[in-house]
């Protein structure tokens, strides 16, 4: 698979890579901008999955084309901006482009010193990475790699990513969040919809969503437990656990999703998958191990001990979808109704 | 339980704020105490680990319980947390001035963000475990990691701010995670080439294998490169001003000391043991191009906060500068020049912790914090006064403060490597800093009539409430106590974080 | 052609991260800023996942070998006698190849990695736009020489 064996294809989707990004830069309408941004994803997520990288390709289609060009939607649609420069800065760009170019010629200076494509014998492939293929299925029988290098040998990382996450919804919570009552700034006017277009009309997108949305969290439940032998994991399913509720967003309205979905309950939730993440490595120390050690789960959980490093990794997995799934709730809620949660895209 | 304690230091401030998050929405006065126990947590925990690594050397924890794989060359599989000569004092130092400012930061906090508040002190305790983590990781992607919860925290509490705090925060934003890119470049480059991310590995292959490697030098530069960003080194140092300056005083009193002075331990991390001072050594262009640039750096610093009046923004100034101390120190590569860049990691912190706070104390007070407008501060606010000066004295290099014992040894190092050019920066910005400060005692010294009785009195004294002033007191006089402190603090730890070999 | 692709491969990389760059810094408009920080940040993925290729390598997930092949019956003979349970137990048990040939699998590694820096990269690009709004809501622009000019008014 990441021999590149249609080389044609590759060499062709690697061209048309640079093509949308450098679009998605120079294009003056920000809102398509924000599309060709979400097509530069699709292109990527293809090449990541031609050399192997499935996991990160599923990512990458969940979190980078879907949730990435929905937040940057969300940001604009209410402004009516474009990009058209003020003043032409020739000369700055001129400096910054001499300084891009001169760092990617040092960067290109190292290529020849690199091993050589796709060798199994280089330092990258030969020296940690042969434990993590080989003892996989030995220590927490689980087959997909991926999976128990991020939940258990590198599970300190996931739990800093975690946070990453929360962090970014209680951070862009604190910037934007306006109390209507009490803010001195006007709210921006929705943008008006053409004419001939009644938002309350929209039967069509209005069922279909209806019907979507359920097999949408079954398939992210899905993806969730599923992890552990297919692409998946805690990640992708939160993100389009999310997604799902972001769809209802966009194809009713923010107030409908608001009245289940309140601004307490989405915050608190965020928080609550980083503790379950946390709890669980504190578990381990009161049992005796390392922090994250689920070996020291043993005597709870059914199994021998490399069943114990399964169920520990499932629980983890359960507290990364909980708060991934809240946060880009919240995140685009607060993006979308600027900070206050009342009405918007 | 205290073989625990290095996953505390990160794990507690973590929890606290994750608690403190989820009690703001049901009991809010309670979220100030929990990271409050969480903080105090850290701060035992890291004093008590000091005191440990004399004794039992360097000081290992696997997460996860993975460690050294003995049929695959020893190669470490999970990540590896340690606390050795190098970073205990610099934990040490983190956890007590994040304790004493958030202890000082309440008054201001009600006063400048009312309303807002929610997560102010989950994201102030998120920001600190993730400089706690920079510190005490071992594994060089997991310092990206910590390096992006730390940024992603400074963002938020840098835009609590006024009008102008919002766009300060952006550009901080980009050049922040410029910086954070070009250092995940750099540990790519360094992958390639090595195969493993964690530290100790790294100290071991590289000197092995690697020395003459085009990636392992480009990846090198990268890290650095990406490490000065973060620190605000001349020339990436614009965003610094604008960010501190709009920045509400608490945000700016924990992030000042501490945030800039991480990313430098984290360039001599790289320097020391992944990569070896013999590489530093063996690449003399770098060396020069470093030391010239702290020059510079120093030099800006000093000359553009002789031509500002906003006390603040002085301070960012000086924080500049400070930092080419410290880098400059560090591409020395001798000994002297060495001790003195870790021994100033230590003393900055202290200094920049003290003197926002102290600035901090005059705005709640006076309600801002110009040059031009301190008259009568002796007489109004005399223990914020005193602890002024000891910090400007501390920062001019008076002994038996910290700052004088820093100077020395930067100066001794750069006398022995022949950097003529980085002795004479070092003596300017002493001069200049000295300059300000008798400016302020001439301005202090003035008596002003008070309005309010026609004239006939002056202004009565009224300091800054004591939450505020007792750790304002405490960091000053801790400059001095570190001052008086230096020699067991060098031998017992600094010198032994040097590489063997260096003796000069 | 099985040389110039890969070297091809790494210099798109440099592309795209330099683009990324440039944008970051030159654009004056702040989404564009944004967008520019997320271009860079893929260019790095992308390095990164071209470093852990493996040739002639299949997905990092260990697959099971076929149940009739563990029990060593290739095909079994009309009307013979099922296999005993607890020899099909015991065959279930190792259905896994012990160890997995590291031949035949990717590099989990790299992916690990890369899987995280999507994620920070993402919750950078969520806290970069809400700052963007927030700048558009107190200058009602998102051009920096605009916000610039405004601010020094």
């Amino acid at each position: 698979m990441a021999e590149l064996p249609i080389w044609q294809y590759d060499t062709l989707f690697l061209i048309t890579v640079v093509l949308f990004g450098v679009t998605a830069l120079t294009m003056q309408n920000l809102m398509s901008a924000a599309i060709v941004f979400g097509a530069y994803s699709f292109l990527m997520c293809l090449i990541w999955t031609a050399m192997g990288a499935v996991d990160v390709a599923f990512t990458e289609a969940a979190v980078g084309a879907g949730v990435s060009t929905v937040f940057i939607v969300a940001t604009i649609y209410n402004t009516g901006a474009s990009a058209k420069p003020r003043k032409p800065r020739v000369g700055f760009k001129l400096f910054a482009g001499a300084v891009a170019v001169a760092t990617g010629a040092f960067l290109l200076s190292a290529l020849p010193d690199f091993p050589a494509w796709g060798d199994p014998q280089s330092p990258v492939n030969s020296t940690v990475a042969p434990y993590y293929i080989e003892n996989t299925i030995r220590d927490a029988h689980v087959p997909n790699i991926v999976t128990t290098v991020l939940a258990d040998y590198r599970g300190f990382d996931t739990l800093l990513e975690t946070a990453v996450v929360f962090i970014a919804c209680i951070a862009i919570y604190s910037i934007l969040r306006v109390d209507s009552a009490k803010s001195t700034v006007d709210e921006p006017d929705i943008i008006a919809a053409p004419p001939a277009y009644d938002p309350t009309d929209s039967l069509i997108i209005r069922q279909a969503s209806r019907i979507m949305v359920p097999f949408m969290q079954i398939f992210a439940l899905y993806v969730i437990a599923h992890g552990h032998y297919s692409p998946g994991g805690g990640f992708q399913g939160g993100v389009i656990l999310g997604a799902s509720v972001i769809l209802l967003c966009i194809s009713f309205d923010l107030k409908f999703v608001l009245r289940q979905w309140t601004e307490k309950k989405i915050m608190l939730l965020t928080a609550l998958g980083v503790l379950i993440y946390a709890a669980v490595g504190v578990a381990c120390m009161f049992m005796g191990g390392d922090y994250l050690n689920y070996n020291a789960l043993d005597p709870v959980l059914p199994g021998d001990m490399a069943y114990a490093r399964y169920y520990g990794i499932l629980l983890v997995e359960i507290g990364v979808g909980v708060t991934v799934m809240f946060s880009m709730i919240g995140i685009y809620i607060i993006l979308a109704s600027n900070g206050r949660f009342k009405r918007g895209l | 339980m205290t073989e625990h304690l290095p996953i505390l230091i990160v794990l507690a401030p973590l929890l606290g704020a994750v608690f403190a998050a989820l009690t703001s929405w049901f009991w809010p006065r309670v979220s100030f105490p929990i990271v409050l126990a969480g903080l105090a947590i850290s701060c035992i925990s890291s004093l008590l680990l000091v005191f440990e690594v004399p004794a039992s050397g360097v000081i290992h924890y696997q997460l996860g319980g993975w460690g050294k794989q003995k049929e695959y060359a020893d190669m470490v599989v999970g990540i590896q947390i340690s606390v050795d000569y190098l970073n205990g004092l610099i934990l040490a130092a983190v956890t007590t001035i994040a304790l004493l400012t958030a202890i000082y930061s309440r008054p201001t906090v009600e006063r400048e963000l009312e309303g807002q508040q929610r997560y102010f002190y989950a994201l102030f305790s998120l920001l600190v475990a993730g400089l706690l983590g920079i510190t005490i990781t071992g594994d060089i992607f997991n310092l990206y990691v910590f390096m992006e919860i730390a940024a992603l925290s400074s963002y938020a509490l840098l835009a609590y701010g006024k009008k102008r705090a919002t766009m300060a925060s952006f550009n901080y934003l980009i050049m922040g995670t410029m910086g954070a890119c070009l250092y995940l470049l750099g540990v790519g480059f360094v992958f390639v080439k090595a195969g493993t991310l964690n530290i100790e590995n790294l100290s071991q292959i590289i000197p092995d294998s690697l020395f003459s490697s085009q990636a392992a030098f480009v990846g090198f530069v990268l890290i650095i490169v990406g490490a000065w960003s973060k620190m605000a080194f001349f020339p990436m140092h614009g965003w610094l001003t604008n960010a501190y300056t709009y920045a509400p005083t608490a945000s700016g009193a924990l992030l000042a000391p501490l945030a800039t002075k991480v990313s430098v331990y984290a360039m001599l991390r790289i320097m020391i043991t992944v990569y070896s001072i013999d590489y530093i050594i063996q690449s003399p262009n770098i060396q020069t191009i470093a030391i010239l640039l702290s020059t510079i750096a120093i030099l800006v610093g000093s000359f553009y906060s002789l031509t500002q009046t906003n006390l603040r923004k002085i301070a960012c100034f000086f924080i500049v500068s400070e930092i080419g101390y410290m880098v400059g120190g560090a591409w020395l590569a001798n000994a002297p020049g060495l001790k003195g860049a870790i021994y100033h990691v230590v003393a900055d912190a202290a200094m920049t912790s003290a003197i926002f706070m102290v600035i901090g104390c005059i705005i709640y007070r006076l309600g801002q914090a110009d040059l031009k407008k301190l008259d009568g501060l002796y007489y109004r606010m005399p223990v914020t006064f005193i602890a002024l000066v000891i910090t400007m004295a501390a920062l001019i290099g008076v002994p038996p403060t910290c700052g004088f014992f820093s100077k020395f040894y930067l100066i001794q190092g750069a006398a022995q490597a022949g950097t003529w050019h980085f002795v004479i920066a070092l003596l300017i910005s002493s001069l200049i800093k000295a300059i300000i400060l008798f400016r302020i005692i001439e301005i202090a010294y003035n008596k002003v009539p008070n309005p309010a009785k026609d004239g006939n009195e002056t202004i009565p004294r009224e300091e800054a409430p004591l939450t505020m002033l007792i750790p304002t007191a405490l960091v000053a006089l801790g400059l001095i106590a570190l001052g008086l402190a230096t020699d067991t603090l060098v031998t017992d730890f600094i010198a032994k974080a040097l590489p063997a070999g260096l003796t000069s | 052609m099985e040389e110039i692709v890969p070297k091809f491969n790494y210099i798109v990389v440099v592309i795209l991260m330099m683009t990324g760059l440039w944008s970051m810094l030159a654009q004056s408009n702040l989404i564009k800023k944004c967008i520019g920080m997320a271009i860079f940040q893929t260019g790095i993925i992308l390095f990164f996942i071209s470093i852990g290729a493996k040739n002639n390598a299949s997905i990092p997930i260990v697959a099971k070998e076929p149940l009739g092949q563990v029990l060593g019956q290739a095909h079994a003979p009309e009307g013979s006698q099922p296999p005993a349970k607890p020899e099909l137990a015991a065959a279930k048990a190792k259905v896994y190849p012990d160890p997995p040939d590291v031949n035949k699998l990717t590099n989990p590694l790299t992916q690990i990695l890369m899987l995280t820096a999507i994620v920070v990269g993402v919750a950078t690009l969520g806290v970069g736009l809400a700052l963007a709004q927030k700048v558009y809501q107190q200058h009602n622009s998102f051009d920096e020489d605009e916000i610039l000019e405004n601010q020094t008014k």
